[in-house]
């Protein structure tokens, strides 16, 4: 090295180390800017269509109002927002979701006070008691959420066609189809049993009818300590779900296949069908080859097809983080978002289902086959939202994996479920 | 000044006082190195490990002390069990196969083969992709129906098809092998790092001496390679140890809890158990098994140094 | 020289076969990022119809021009001060058998052990008081301390191996020291340098977590934060994110590519110099 390029170095060197402390000093954080408009910060999803769209709206309703937004991806929005709100540097604006389980639930925060009360909004009102229930703590409201998530059979029409079939509306035409799936080298219905699949989906459909929704008590039932899950109809859902498993309804080796790899099954036509939620509907359509099409039908547990109810939960939404400059802001964009004109807008730039009131809506193709059972009383909220910790999630999820591969009974996974229960 | 040349006058009768001469100047060298690395490690895992003596959740604002009873939980945490168990087992394996490996491999293509740039940053690819896409890759290869089982069908090897990552037996050897593919290249390059520092000559002499191959290697690369093997032991060792992106992708801790390890047990127990007290318990008694590892290692490799 | 004998011609056949089977998820990441969506076709097999599409939708959505910036002032201010601080760092503390450095080096090495997990939120939040969040500065700052005992490990090690001679021609002049130090030593270990400039640069390049946590909020976006934008609830757009990837690996492929012929030489080259 010469003299010359030693000596640059070191001019490189101290200008880089005098232009990290310039760059620290010259953050601004001031929330107005210089001409007395306003700037709300959101932390919502990356790639979010529908906030895009929510914004640009309410930017231009709100003139001298300019929303920030920052895009997470999954899962880290989880800890990012958690960490955010628990150190005070949170956006105005946060996703939340509802019930608890995970660290940015309504649930979960409330304990530590970061969410703005929300109960005065106008919207509130739309929404049923057990939806309240879940959209805050102890009787407050603490977010809002534009759609409701439905656990649904998904079914590929062109699979079906093919094979003579038509979505099953009992428990024995269910086992049929699997028996014709078969037959025809196919698998009924894809499942994912790797961390993050649909796996424990199939459960929820299956206690809808069997448990949750003949027996509306039984959730407060166990609060009370008179019910628990050992003693109750969660282990006739887990005799149908081996019943199925056994009888070959399932993608083969599930427990080693992935949710990518489940979707791609049913967008291919490899399985008929998928006991999943919703909101992936579009990533099964993205995934499919051109003039695919998909249809849904409650999944059924009794040979009465009257019997079936419909898991139907809300989804992810958003909240007013309570240290927030700008709370009346924040407020007023949340109450937009849930707004009519806010629902309308979601329901124009992304395929989901409206959890309140929009004139004139009609539901995707895709959603016709369970939309008149979501406004109907045949519906039960997803059974992890009415738990009173993450900690039953959590034995339920990983119990569950074991119980798909045939190494724990059903007898203990519930067993293990009641102990994290009780805490 | 007058001080200085003082202390060095004094100095003067001892015997090492030449070689220590540059050296014993500069300590001030030290100083912003240690400055950083204090206000970024030391510091905030300090802060972080006083968590372990509370009940924190993560999210409450007042936590209360409660001396060590999170440590007396670990104990009786069948969860953890299987994560001490599954972390040494990574640890362990990891560091034989990846260094056993990645230096025949720096060997070879330290070699006179032709190929050999090339060779070099092919199987350091992996090394330059993230975590988490080498996660989502491998757990895509790994899947019943995919790359490779599709591949051993191919080849005839059919019969050995397995559920790599479904089996909560095979699972943990599964992710062994993703984390070998993806980090020996990293062994490779320290390792050709030190033969670079092994002349040309010496090995050279040895051939002329007659000593075949291995016994070249034996004698004479082995013991200038030594730097070059602690290094790379203790780092894959620690890797290992503290392993947690490809778990976490590739299955989460499942099948059933099978593949967790104590940096995915703590992760779980942090951000959504709501247990964050414990799961700083956990980190914290996770260091002092790093630190036990390493130091009984570098202890063994300390005496092959000699 | 050594010459290229027939075993050296079977050395280099196996060295291949085993490149190749390196290559083979390699080659399904970059076979991906040339799938449409809709592509079912199974892992192995060609594109139906290869596409660029998922690059150009990549750089477009994702920003990724402007993150390549980012992350190459990010990767590259970590880099630059880590092997100053870290080589310079080491010298002394491999050097001198004195109580006070071989403890000093034993704090660094305790680095090596702690997980990332025990100083995350407390450091985030020191960070948030000095009003280095959403700035550049902050995750360098946070890059290069975590750094440290890495490199300090490696550069120790090898300084320790490297023959006192060559220091003990050198005329030393206290008053230069830093110089001196620059000018004798550090030529010496180039072979290191070259080697923690690589992997430094790689672990900074592919992290994703510090720069999430600290660039939240700001315009500022690393690439691997941009790739990950195309990660959702329900699923992922994997072939934007496989076309991201190869976006992003391809600057340090390139770099290590000329790098290593630098490492190579490096050592004789300083035994020259």
């Amino acid at each position: 090295m010469s003299r010359i390029t030693k000596r640059a170095t070191a001019a490189i060197a101290v200008a880089a180390v005098a232009g990290l402390a310039l760059a620290g000093c010259s953050t601004d954080t001031s929330s107005e800017g210089a001409d007395g408009e306003v700037v709300l910060t959101m932390s919502g999803w990356a790639d979010d269509g529908i906030a895009e769209a929510l914004i640009a709206q309410f930017e231009e309703d709100n003139p001298g109002v300019t929303i920030d937004y920052t895009g997470l991806p999954w899962p880290n929005i989880l800890t990012q927002i958690n960490t955010e709100l628990v150190s005070g540097t949170a956006s105005d604006i946060v996703v939340v979701f509802p019930g608890n389980g995970n660290p940015i639930t309504a649930q979960t925060l409330a304990k530590g006070n970061y969410l703005a009360d929300l109960s005065d909004s106008p919207w509130v009102s739309n929404y049923n008691e057990a939806n309240q229930a879940v959209m805050g703590a102890d009787g407050t409201i603490l977010m809002g959420a534009n759609a409701f998530t439905i656990i649904p059979a998904i079914y590929n029409t062109q699979a079906l066609e093919a094979v003579g079939a038509t979505p099953p509306t009992t428990w024995s035409e269910v086992l049929d189809l699997c028996k014709t799936a078969t037959d025809n080298g196919k698998v009924a219905y894809a499942l994912a049993a790797v961390a993050g699949g649909n796996y424990h989906t199939v459960p929820y459909a299956l206690t809808a009818t069997l448990l949750y929704g003949p027996d509306p008590d039984f959730v407060p039932d166990q609060y009370a300590g008179d019910a628990t899950f050992s003693d109750s109809d969660w282990n006739a859902a887990l005799d149908q779900y081996t019943e199925l498993i056994d009888a070959g309804c399932f993608t083969a080796d599930a427990t080693g296949t992935a949710l990518d790899i489940a979707q791609g099954q049913v967008a291919k036509g490899d399985a008929l069908g998928m006991i999943t939620v919703s909101p992936q509907i579009s990533t099964i359509q993205d995934m499919a080859p051109d003039g695919a099409t998909f249809e849904t039908a409650a999944f059924p547990s009794t040979d009465d097809p009257a019997d079936t109810f419909l898991p139907v939960g809300l989804g992810a939404g958003y909240g007013v983080n309570a240290k927030s400059e700008n709370l009346d802001l924040a407020k007023k964009f949340v109450d937009f978002y849930l707004s009519e004109a806010g629902l309308r807008i979601a329901v124009d730039n992304g395929s989901i289902y409206p959890s309140g009131p929009v004139d004139g809506y009609t539901p995707p193709e895709t959603l016709a086959g369970v939309s008149d059972q979501v406004q109907s009383d045949k519906t039960v909220s997803f059974p992890d939202q009415t738990w009173p910790n993450a900690v039953v999630n959590d034995a339920y999820t990983t119990g569950l994996q074991t119980f798909i591969g045939g190494s724990t009974t059903a007898a203990t996974l519930l067993q293990q479920m009641d102990a994290a229960w009780n805490g | 000044m007058a001080i200085a040349t003082a202390v060095r006058l004094n100095e003067a009768p001892k015997k090492r006082r030449r070689y220590r001469g540059f050296a014993s100047s500069v300590w001030w060298f030290v100083l912003p190195a240690l400055a950083l690395y204090v206000f970024a490690v030391v510091y905030p895992s300090i802060r972080g490990s006083l968590f372990a003596f509370t009940d924190w959740d993560g999210v409450s604002p007042n936590p209360s002390w409660v001396g060590l009873d999170q440590f007396a939980r670990i104990l009786t945490d069948p969860n953890a069990v299987v994560a001490v168990r599954n972390t040494l087992l990574i640890a362990f394996a990891v560091t034989i196969i990846q260094n056993a490996i990645g230096l025949l491999i720096a060997l070879a293509v330290n070699s006179q083969i032709k190929s050999r740039n090339v060779l070099r940053v092919i199987i350091f690819a992996p090394v330059v992709i993230t975590s988490i896409a080498v996660g989502f890759l491998w757990q895509n290869l790994y899947s019943p129906g995919g790359g490779i089982n599709q591949l051993l069908e191919a080849i005839g090897l059919g019969a050995l098809q397995q559920n790599w990552l479904g089996d909560p037996d095979l699972a943990i050897w599964s992710i062994i092998f993703v984390v070998f593919w993806q980090f020996v290249g990293y062994s490779m390059v320290i390792f050709l790092a030190g033969l670079q520092g092994i002349p040309e000559e010496v090995l050279e002499a040895a051939a002329i001496d007659g000593a075949g191959p291995v016994r070249r290697f034996w004698s004479v690369v082995r013991p200038l390679l030594a730097p070059a093997i602690t290094i790379n032991v203790m780092l894959s060792l620690i890797g290992g140890l503290k392993l947690f992106d490809q778990v976490f992708v590739m299955t989460a801790g499942g099948p059933g809890g099978a593949t967790n390890t104590i940096s995915t047990l703590i992760y779980s127990n942090a951000f959504s158990l709501g247990r964050f007290g414990y799961a700083s318990a956990l980190a914290v008694v996770l260091s002092i098994f790093v630190a036990v590892a390493s130091i009984i290692q570098y202890r063994l490799l300390a005496l092959q140094e000699r | 020289m050594r010459k290229y004998t027939w075993r050296t011609g079977i050395l280099e056949v196996g060295t291949i076969l085993v490149a190749v089977l390196f290559l083979i998820p390699i080659y399904i990441l970059v076979n991906l990022s040339f799938k449409a969506p809709g592509d079912q076709s199974s892992t192995f097999a060609f594109p139906e119809q290869p596409t660029f599409q998922n690059y150009i939708d990549a750089w477009g959505q994702g920003g990724l021009g402007n993150a390549l910036i980012n992350s190459a002032i990010v990767t590259g201010g970590i880099v630059l001060f880590t092997v100053i601080f870290a080589a310079a760092a080491a010298y002394p503390l491999s050097r001198l058998g004195a109580r006070w450095s071989k403890f000093t080096y034993l704090v660094f090495l305790a680095g090596l052990l702690l997980p990332a997990q025990l100083a995350l939120l407390p450091l985030y939040q020191t960070i948030r008081d000095l009003g280095l969040l959403g700035t550049l500065a902050g995750v360098i700052i946070v890059g290069v301390g975590a750094s440290m005992p890495f490199s300090i490990f490696l550069y120790a090690g090898f300084m320790r191996a490297l023959p006192a001679e060559y220091e003990e021609a050198a005329a030393l002049d206290g008053a230069h020291a830093f110089r001196t130090f620059w000018s004798v030593v550090f030529p010496l270990v180039r072979p290191i340098t070259g080697t923690i400039i690589i992997l430094t640069a790689v672990a900074n390049w592919n992290d994703f977590l510090t720069p999430l946590l600290y660039l939240s909020g700001s315009d500022q976006k690393t690439i691997t934060v941009a790739i990950y934008g195309f990660v959702g609830q329900y699923g992922a757009q994997w072939n934007l994110i496989f076309a991201g990837i190869i976006i992003s690996i391809l600057p340090i492929l390139i770099a290590y590519f000329f790098l290593q012929k630098y490492i190579v030489q490096g050592f004789a080259g300083g035994l020259k110099g």
